[in-house]
């Protein structure tokens, strides 16, 4: 057997390992995970978001959802318009944060490259950050749509000088809700049902973020929760800066909003650390 | 030292069965399994379906943890050093999955690529080359769902050669290519073998590992029960051999041919059978209508004659029609549990399906509450109740279908002889069973946890208005969800459907804050008769003449549906998209 063995000064070029050793080499090749891997994969994992679902879901959908709780606040006599598509746009980027960072687990399940990817030596720091930046553009983007049809429709005026305030605001509360969907997606290597936990993430959100109902009108437990929540903070933030208010008037809703982000994302990078060393133990990677 | 020891390996697993009274069995798929394989040798692990194989490997590659024993790949343990080991293997896995299906192959190599930290200035000349080694340059700007199974599976061996793994674990790379393709890709692996490369091959294929392979250990029942090289494994075997031959339109002499081979060989020639299924399946294929390939279907194996030609006819064919009623109740009832059974399997799935629209529900509670109107309060608590029930028919039963497709389980349902209607109409109806308990988890949350009465005048009335307005929607969600047969994207009808219905048929919203053309528009969607029914069912008022219309939306709609469903499915014959995912 050994003469057919080749020597490592007759391998062929390709078959030379050049992974880098160095600190700068790996940090660079973390770098290259981020951005690049992170494109690649939301290109892998989302290619099926063609126009024929991207429009009915992440452009129409938010405005319905906007149009029906502006009526019911029409039926029920409370709020304005300008309340409801504020509130809704804002809190529609969810459906992208959450359904997205969830589908980077339950994707990789389906295509059954969970088990190559996590088999790659990979950071996973790196590996999850990079998922979640086209993550946070997509949830920015729906919601600036939303913000934009559901206001025309709806006939609330935002004059120009508040767009880039609101823009800012959408940004902070698609990232920090990215965060919520990246613990999240710790969850969804554990269980199955990732769609159906977005989905109960999703109404949590609508019914304690102040979407529909102001924090001061919820039971004081729930507007409790609700601070402790992603897009809270952004919404009112919002809500300030199409009232009125200077960027600076709401620096403190901001910071608060991309502390919770913060937080939300070391716990959902830690979560899937320990939930990944419990799949391995409980062979729950490749459930379908 | 040896590049990879494995010790006394063992795992167990815990299977469940049952769906209400759940049972926990444990499973011992690997009982102590110890080998090692020193650098450049091609070692084999040989055993049929189901020996331990695959557990094995993925013990070995750090994808399960063992539940005793160890084992060292280059001295690192694969228990408590993952990472080293990663850096170190490459795996490969056969079958169609586990790549990228809408990335091209060279995204899906440039992704793992940056997985594997090859560097950038590298990535380039060493994708390019190993494609050429697996024979797929010219290929690689192809989406992967295009490719062959044989193509797959060599691009899956260049994805795990990126990094230079100092050992690839090939899990029955050859399974399910044909014997061209699996030709090719023995080829491919003992190139490998020529380069140096050290292998853990697994396969059921005793020449494969004849073939390919330095070492064989043979597996069975998760224990390792010989190991040696081929000839040594060959030697202890002397009570005679199995010689498998295929042989490609082996008629006439040829056949007798292989009919004469020495005492002993036994030869099995299928060939004839296999034909004349061949045959059947390319009629079809050529655009037979669906209903006589049903009704071939259908008559496969009878032979008795045509009902009216026999003496005693009439009472035969209504005897064949009550055979007919009672075999498509038995189909609905029994796919319905089925359905009932795939959304029960989770306790998960089906308890968090049930309080999504509380959510709702609740948001609009507190909105309706604001106001301090009672009344306004209860008009809520039964429009939210109802309004429940749309998400979970109209826009869930598309999901259901979908879910078929993504399973591979959707072209079963086409080539089957029942009717499709028959096979789509219990998802629905399922689903109808979900959703009422939604209702009643609404209308219990609104009466104890917001203190909302809703009071029932006509209980009959109201009863009936309910099972009507669930009928129809079945009928609707049915509507919908045969799209999904035809186009992939059909499911997103169903999401764009959800809020338009929440808001246009009366559930939280009066029409009569609509403009007129709006409301004509919500008049050609049954639940907004539904509500109205149930709504004046609770008033006291008789809503027979809502229910009526509601009836007739959904009759129609059923029929609409039946006859588009037939429609759809020729169109995706026709159009081969059945398969997509």
């Amino acid at each position: 057997m050994s003469e057919r063995r080749a020597t490592s000064d007759t391998e062929p070029a390709v078959l030379r390992s050049s992974a880098p050793t160095s600190l700068w080499g790996s940090f660079r090749s973390s770098l290259r995970v981020v951005f690049v891997g992170g494109v690649i994969s939301f290109r892998a994992l989302f290619n099926w978001l063609n126009p024929y679902i991207f429009v009915p879901t992440m452009l129409i959908a938010p405005v319905f959802q906007i149009l029906l709780f502006a009526y019911v606040g029409r039926s029920a006599g409370v709020g304005n318009d300008g309340f409801y598509v504020i509130g809704n746009a804002v809190q529609y980027a969810s459906i992208p944060c959450l359904f997205a960072m969830a589908n980077t687990i339950a994707g990789e399940r389906f295509t059954q490259t969970l088990g190559i990817v996590l088999s790659t030596p990979v950071n996973r720091v790196a590996l999850f950050l990079g998922r979640s930046l086209p993550v946070v553009a997509n949830g920015w983007f729906v919601a600036m749509v939303a913000l934009l049809v559901g206001g025309r429709v709806l006939g609330v005026d935002l004059p120009p000088r508040v767009w880039p305030g609101i823009a800012l605001c959408v940004v902070v509360a698609s990232a920090s809700c990215t965060g919520l969907g990246l613990l999240q997606a710790s969850i969804a290597l554990r269980v199955r049902s990732t769609a159906v936990l977005s989905n109960v993430l999703f109404g949590i959100l609508l019914v304690f973020c102040g979407a529909n109902v102001a924090l001061d009108a919820l039971p004081a437990w729930m507007a409790s929760v609700g601070r402790a929540l992603p897009l809270t903070h952004a919404i009112e933030a919002a809500r300030r800066i199409a009232g009125g208010a200077a960027l600076g008037d709401v620096g403190g809703l901001l910071v608060r909003e991309a502390l919770l982000g913060v937080v939300f994302t070391v716990a959902g990078l830690l979560a899937l650390r320990y939930v990944e060393a419990q799949s391995r133990r409980h062979a729950t990677l490749e459930l379908q | 030292m040896s590049i990879l020891e494995a010790r006394e390996l063992r795992r167990s697993f815990a299977t469940t069965t049952g769906v209400l009274r759940r049972r926990i069995e444990p499973v011992e798929a690997v009982r102590g399994v110890s080998f090692h394989i020193e650098r450049g040798e091609v070692f084999g692990l040989l055993g049929p379906n189901g020996a331990g194989k695959t557990t094995t490997i993925k013990m070995l590659i750090t994808l399960l943890l063992p539940t005793s024993g160890s084992a060292t790949i280059l001295g690192h343990d694969v228990v408590a050093d993952p990472r080293a080991v990663r850096r170190r293997i490459g795996y490969v896995f056969g079958g169609d999955r586990g790549l990228y299906e809408r990335l091209s192959a060279l995204d899906n190599l440039r992704y793992f690529a940056e997985l594997y930290a090859v560097p950038a200035r590298e990535q380039r000349a060493r994708i390019g080359e190993l494609l050429e080694l697996v024979g797929l340059s010219g290929r690689e700007r192809e989406r992967v769902e295009g490719f062959s199974r044989g193509m797959r599976q060599r691009l899956h061996i260049a994805r795990g050669l990126l990094h230079d793994p100092d050992l690839l674990f090939l899990d029955e790379p050859s399974i399910g290519i044909d014997p061209v393709g699996a030709r090719e890709l023995r080829q491919t692996i003992a190139g490998l073998r020529e380069q140096g490369k050290t292998i853990l091959l697994t396969t059921h294929y005793m020449f494969e590992a004849d073939e390919l392979c330095d070492r064989i250990a043979v597996i069975r029942q998760g224990e390792l029960v010989a190991t040696g090289t081929p000839a040594e494994l060959k030697a202890r075997v002397s009570a005679g051999s199995v010689l498998e031959v295929e042989v490609f339109d082996a008629l006439g002499d040829r056949l007798a041919i292989v009919e004469g081979l020495p005492r002993g060989a036994v030869v099995n020639h299928d060939d004839r059978g296999n034909q004349s299924d061949a045959r059947r399946l390319g009629r079809c294929r050529r655009g037979c209508h669906r209903r006589d390939a049903r009704r071939a279907a259908r008559h496969t194996g009878r032979s008795g004659r045509h009902p009216a030609a026999h003496p005693g006819g009439r009472l035969r064919r209504a005897g064949r029609i009550v055979s007919r009623v009672h075999r498509a109740a038995r189909v609905l009832v029994t796919l319905w549990w089925l359905q009932l059974k795939i959304v029960a399997v989770s306790a998960f799935d089906g308890v968090l399906g049930v309080i999504y629209p509380l959510f709702f529900a609740t948001t609009a509670f507190l909105m309706f509450g604001q106001s301090g109107n009672p009344q306004a309060l209860v008009y809520a608590g039964l429009g939210a109740a109802v309004m429940g029930t749309w998400s979970a028919m109209a826009t869930s039963a598309s999901g259901a279908l979908q879910s078929q497709r993504w399973q591979g389980t959707l072209e079963l349902l086409v080539c089957a002889p029942t009717r499709l209607a028959l096979a789509v109409l219990p998802v629905t109806a399922a689903l109808a069973t979900v959703a009422l308990y939604s209702l009643v988890a609404t209308l219990l949350w609104g009466r104890f946890v917001f203190g909302i009465e809703v009071s029932i005048a006509s209980p009959v009335a109201f009863v009936v208005a309910l099972a009507v307005t669930l009928a129809s929607l079945a009928t609707f969600g049915f509507l919908l969800s045969v799209t999904v047969v035809r186009y992939r994207t059909g499911w997103a009808l169903g999401n764009l459907l959800e809020y338009p219905g929440w808001l246009l048929c009366g559930f939280l919203v009066p029409l009569d804050l609509f403009p007129t053309w709006v409301q004509w528009l919500a008049q050609a969607l049954p639940p907004t008769w539904g509500m109205a029914a149930i709504r004046s069912a609770a008033a006291g008022q008789a809503p027979w003449g809502e229910i009526a219309v509601c009836a007739g939306f959904g009759l129609g709609y059923a029929v609409l549906a039946t006859v588009l469903s037939e429609r759809l499915v020729d169109s995706a014959r026709r159009h081969a998209t059945l398969a997509l995912t």
